[in-house]
Formats: C-alpha cells, structure tokens, sequence
C-alpha cells in the first residue's frame, strides 16, 4: 500500500527566542532506501561542512536514487534527542552525524540501538554499528604548503610583498586535529622550498573574527605572503586583514574565494561531500565498514582548489599530490616531527 | 631576552593594542555609567552584539556604513532600555537580568541572522567604514604610525571617552548620577529624581556598548559573525572596574589587556617557542592579578545593585 503523507516542517520558537529548534521533513514513499542526516550545529548555509554534506547527500538522492531526511540542531546539546528520534523509527539504512561534536552523542544512541548502522563524519566513535570517517588533516595541510612555498618565490607579484620567502598559517585552536594541518603545512612548504619560513600561530576561538584579524595583521608586519587561515569562522578576519593588506590568504574547508577574489590563492578543501557519498554508497553496497575509515587525497576526501594558483604550480603540487595519494609520501602529523622527516626524505 | 624586548617593544604592538582597545574602552565607560548610577550591568556583552548586528543590518538596508553606526548606537540602547525596565522598574536583581539579556542577545541576533541572510554563520559582507588618515599626524615618526591611520571611530570614541569622563565629574548631572549610586535617599531628598537618572544612565550604556558593537562588526571587519563579541563585554566590565568606574582609566584598563593580548600574538610566532596555552594565558593572567590587586583598593559605588523607591527610608 503506497501512503503517502504530505511533508510537515516543524517550526517552533522558543519564548526566549533563543531556539529555532529545527527543520525535519517527512516523506514516505515505498521501498528505496532511507538515509538521516543530523548536521552539526553551524548549520545548512555555512558555506562550509554542513553545506557541502548537504550536497553529498543531494547527490546521493539523485544518482544513488535514495531519500532523506534532515534535522538541523542548534546547540550540542540537542544531538542526542535527533539522533534517538531517528534512531527510534527504525526505517533508517543510515544515520549519519556531520561533525566531531556529535562523538558523545552518538556514543550513547548507538549503545542504545545495537541493530542501526551510523556513521560519524570528521571523528571516531569507537561502537560495533558506527562507520567513523576521519581525515588524514596532515595532507591537505602539505598541498596548501606546497603551493605557499612555490608561490612565495614569485617576487613579480605584487601580492609576494618581498623575497624573504616567509609563510603563515593561523589556526584555531591548538588541538591535535589543528597541528596537523600545521605540521602537513610546514613539511608541504619545506619539501618543496627549503628556504621558506613558516610561521604559525592559534587564535584560541573559532568564532572571533576581529582577533583572528589582528592576529593575521602581526603576521603581515612581519613579512609573511600567503597566510593559510585554518581558523573556522575566526579564519575570515583573517582574509581581511589580507586582502586591506594584498597579501595573498588560503581558505580551509570550502571555497571561500568569494570573500576576497584577488587574494584567495587557493583552499585547503575537505571534500565532506565526497565522504557522505561513500559512506552512504558502502551501506547500499553492503560494505558497511564499522570502525575508523581514514580518507585523503586518495579517497578524494581532501583536496585544495585551483583559483589563482598558476598553472606551472599546480602541475608541480598535483605530482606531490599523486605521491601523497599513492603511500610514497607519508606526511607528519606532528609539528616537532617535521624537520626530522624533511632530513629523511633528503631535503 | 633581547628577542622578548623586540617582541614588547615593536610600534606594530601599540597600533594594534589601539585597534583592539577601542570596543572594550567604549563599553567599559558604559558599565562605568550604569554602575555609578547604581545599575549593575553585566549584560554589556549583549548589547555589545546586538549593537554589531543593527549596524550590519542597517548598512546593508541603508547603504551608509555611518547610518549602521547611529543604529548600532540606537539597538543597543534599546537592549539597554530592557536592562533598564526590567532591573530598575520592576526592581529585577541585576546580575540575573544582565546574564539574560547576553543570552537573549546571542539568540535573538542568531535566528535574526537566519531569517534576514537565510545563514547561520555569518551575514553578507556590508559597504564598512574606510579608514582615516590624519593629515599632519601620519607623517611624525613614531606618532604617526601609532596614531596616523585609523577607523574614524578611533577618533571618535577617544573624544566621547573624554567627554564622558568631563560629563561624570565635571558637570552638575555627573555629580547627581554618582550621587544615586552612592546615597539614592540621599538624592531623592534634595529633589534628584533618581529613576530618570538610572533609566539614562542605562541606556546611554547600552547606547555606548552598541557603538562598540559597530567598531567591531564596520570598523574592523564589514559583516556580522555568530557571537563575534566574543566575550568583550566581560573584558570591558573588568576594565570599568579596574579603571575604578572612571572612563578614562577604563580606557588605560582597556589598553593594559590589549596590549597583553598584542603581545601574546606576537610571542607566537617569535622564535620563542614558549607552550601556546601559556602564551594565551597572559591577558587573563594579567587581568586577575590586577584585579586582585586593585579591587581591594577601588571601591564600588556603595548602592550598586540595591532597588531604591522614591520615599523609601534607609533599610
């Protein structure tokens, strides 16, 4: 019996105003298969994680021949009564959490309902019924460095303010999932340049632009020409200060060549797309693999974007990228490990 | 040694603890008002906020980044008429009111934001202001690179600064405003009508919060950001009180925590690799050890945070 029920949004503002709770759309139709979705809290048009595994998941609906629903929390708080409302229906192939934050939650639902399968983008949950996929984060550092130590010697750009050959990169937090992409982009500019200087520093908050500014500005005065802003939100202050300056910046995550088109050199891309396709296609496949899947540039997980790189440099990063990609190349994941594995590899 | 000193003592530092000082400064003559009139606010942060996000709006409505300012100034003062009703009309306790006003703040501009750019991240980017350079000025040495080029509103609020500090102590209003947070019976019985003195003394700290918010969200950067006050309006409320509820030395309180925190930026990327965390540690450290120090000796205005009724006799 084919019933169809008509999609209902539910929309409920909290007297405070403080929570919009959420947006879920019901469709029931026969007989394809179902995924869930429950975004991290920055949510749908943060031109980032969330919208690209939206994406991924639109993608899946139209090739894949799958359907979804969505929930949107707002606070961290709220993973674990979306993620048990899914799971409670039990008419889900796949749950799966966008985002590191959801690693308790999901802890508990999976417990919970042994018989689900889940899946966890950008963190490990440890469960018998939860596919975690994480990021090699250290090699999408190393192809973003790679083209700031090619680009730096490029003393007829304008945007190359000298020769002294220095490079940057802020992050957000001094977390372990931050330093690799620290240490990916010291070892990625290093291996290509050894004259180059990287310079690095932590803003300690995701979501304050203004000082993530004032920090990128300290790293201007002192020479640096592409700044690489692994920052979140913070990291847009960032492009700023580099654009006031015309200094080149690298974007994290997405594209965020938008913000500032003559100096977004390139984008250290996660491809969150890519990684909910291939978990959703391993599901329909048969080949759900509980535990930690780890994706990089082979996977096609990781990645940066082409925007103003020259076309010279990009032929140079893409074979680097090819040795990353085939296991010849294997990128520190800690800062104090760079320079002994620059010396092993000869540089 | 000799590269700690390049560290502390690089020009770069002053120019960016001037940027970094301007918001805090603002909204820590606001709590230094509030709070002299008798009003504790600890919902600067809130108006803060909101003042960042009517500026944005503004523009991106009006087109004039000067307009966003006037509404910034005009939407934290509204948050400040909130403050102002709910603790010194119905009598609420203050510190609950100022916490709720920070959360009604952070919520409100949220979903605002969602319903206005459909994000939930950041706005669209606005038309900010430009910056300034001061004939003259910009071409002495030192001076100029420290003081040469900035947002107007640098200026600007160094002239309001001044003028608060002349209008809370050298002006017949300055001396009813301490007055009411001193001794309100005391004030009531020599014709002060110490409600209106609150209620302006509320607001005009909303009003001055608000413009902060500006100098964040179209000064330094041109869009508003999810909670991009970021915990200013708490700085600055420790500002107002080291700076003993004076607007100019909450401004050198202001000045003290961004210099620390222009230093720690630097030390970073030094080739003094100290731990990270330490490094950050610095302004906050800094900030409890004077506020340590100092509290003991600067004295609260003695009816902070007490409900006063006309006519009501000393409790």
């Amino acid at each position: 019996m084919n019933r169809i029920r008509k999609p209902l949004a539910v929309f409920s503002v909290a007297l405070v105003a403080v929570m919009v709770m959420g947006i879920a759309s019901f469709s029931v139709a026969a007989a394809k298969p179902r995924m869930a979705i429950v975004f991290a809290t920055g949510g749908l048009g943060d031109k980032s994680f969330n919208d690209s595994a939206y994406e991924g998941m639109k993608r899946a609906e139209e090739e894949l021949g799958i359907e979804f629903d969505q929930a949107e929390p707002q606070a961290v708080a709220e993973y674990e009564s979306l993620l048990m409302r899914f799971a409670q229906t039990r008419k889900y192939d796949l749950i799966i959490s966008i985002g590191f934050d959801q690693a308790d939650a999901l802890q508990v639902v999976s417990e919970r309902f042994p018989d689900q399968k889940f899946a966890i983008v950008d963190t490990a949950v440890d469960a018998p019924n939860v596919a975690s996929y994480v990021y090699k984060e250290a090699e999408r550092g190393f192809v973003v460095g790679a083209v700031a130590g090619l680009i730096t010697t490029r003393t007829g750009d304008p945007r190359i303010v000298s020769d002294k050959q220095i490079v940057g990169v802020i992050g957000g937090m001094d977390i372990p999932l931050i330093r690799a992409n620290v240490a990916g982009y010291i070892a990625g500019a290093k291996y290509v340049n050894p004259k180059v200087e990287v310079k690095y520093a932590y803003v300690g908050h995701w979501a304050d632009p203004a000082k993530c500014k004032e920090m990128a500005n300290a790293m201007l005065d002192e020479g640096v020409d592409v700044l690489w802003l692994a920052a979140g939100r913070s990291g847009l202050g960032g492009i700023k200060a580099a654009e006031e300056r015309n200094r080149y910046a690298i974007g994290a995550d997405s594209d965020q060549g938008y913000l500032a088109p003559d100096n977004i050199l390139t984008n250290g891309m996660k491809l969150v797309d890519n990684t909910v396709y291939m978990a959703i296609e391993a599901v329909l496949k048969d080949e759900f693999k509980p535990g930690i899947n780890m994706l990089g540039i082979n996977e096609g997980a990781l990645g940066y974007s082409e925007s103003l790189v020259p076309s010279d440099i990009i032929a140079e990063v893409d074979k680097l990228a090819a040795k990353v990609a085939s296991g010849e190349l294997e990128v520190p994941e800690d800062i104090d490990q760079v320079e002994p594995w620059l010396k092993a590899e000869g540089k | 040694m000799s590269e700690f000193m390049d560290i502390v003592f690089n020009i770069n530092n002053l120019t960016a603890t001037i940027r970094m000082a301007v918001p805090i400064a603002l909204a820590a003559m606001g709590g230094a008002f509030s709070e002299r009139s008798g009003v504790v606010n600890i919902g600067l942060e809130g108006m803060m906020l909101t003042g960042a996000f009517s500026g944005v709006l503004a523009c991106q409505i009006t087109g004039s980044p000067w307009l966003g300012v006037l509404f910034a100034i005009i939407g934290g003062g509204l948050v400040g008429a909130i403050h102002a009703v709910l603790t010194v009309g119905l009598k609420a306790d203050h510190v609950v009111t100022g916490v709720g006003i920070n959360i009604l703040a952070s919520g409100t501009t949220t979903w605002l934001m969602q319903v206005i750019w459909k994000r939930k991240g950041t706005s669209d980017l606005v038309a900010g202001l430009a910056t300034w350079s001061v004939p003259g000025l910009r071409d002495v040495p030192v001076l100029g690179t420290i003081l040469g080029t900035h947002s107007p509103l640098v200026y600007i609020s160094f002239l309001l600064i001044f003028l608060g500090w002349v209008l809370m102590f050298k002006t017949p209003l300055g001396l009813r405003i301490r007055m009411t947070g001193e001794h309100p019976e005391a004030a009531d019985t020599v014709g002060i009508n110490v409600r209106a003195i609150r209620y302006f003394c509320v607001i005009l700290s909303g009003c001055l919060a608000g413009l902060g918010g500006a100098y964040l969200s179209l000064a330094q950067l041109n869009w508003f950001s999810k909670d991009m006050s970021a915990g200013r309006g708490y700085m600055a409320l420790a500002a107002c009180i080291f700076g003993g509820w004076n607007p100019l030395k909450g401004l050198g309180a202001s000045f003290l925590f961004s210099f620390t925190d222009a230093i720690q930026m630097r030390m970073q990327t030094s080739k003094l690799r100290i731990a990270t965390e330490l490094v950050q540690m610095i302004p906050y450290i800094l900030t409890i050890l004077i506020l340590a120090g100092a509290v003991v000796r600067s004295r609260p205005p003695a009816a902070l945070g007490e409900h006063y009724e006309s006519g009501q006799t000393s409790k």
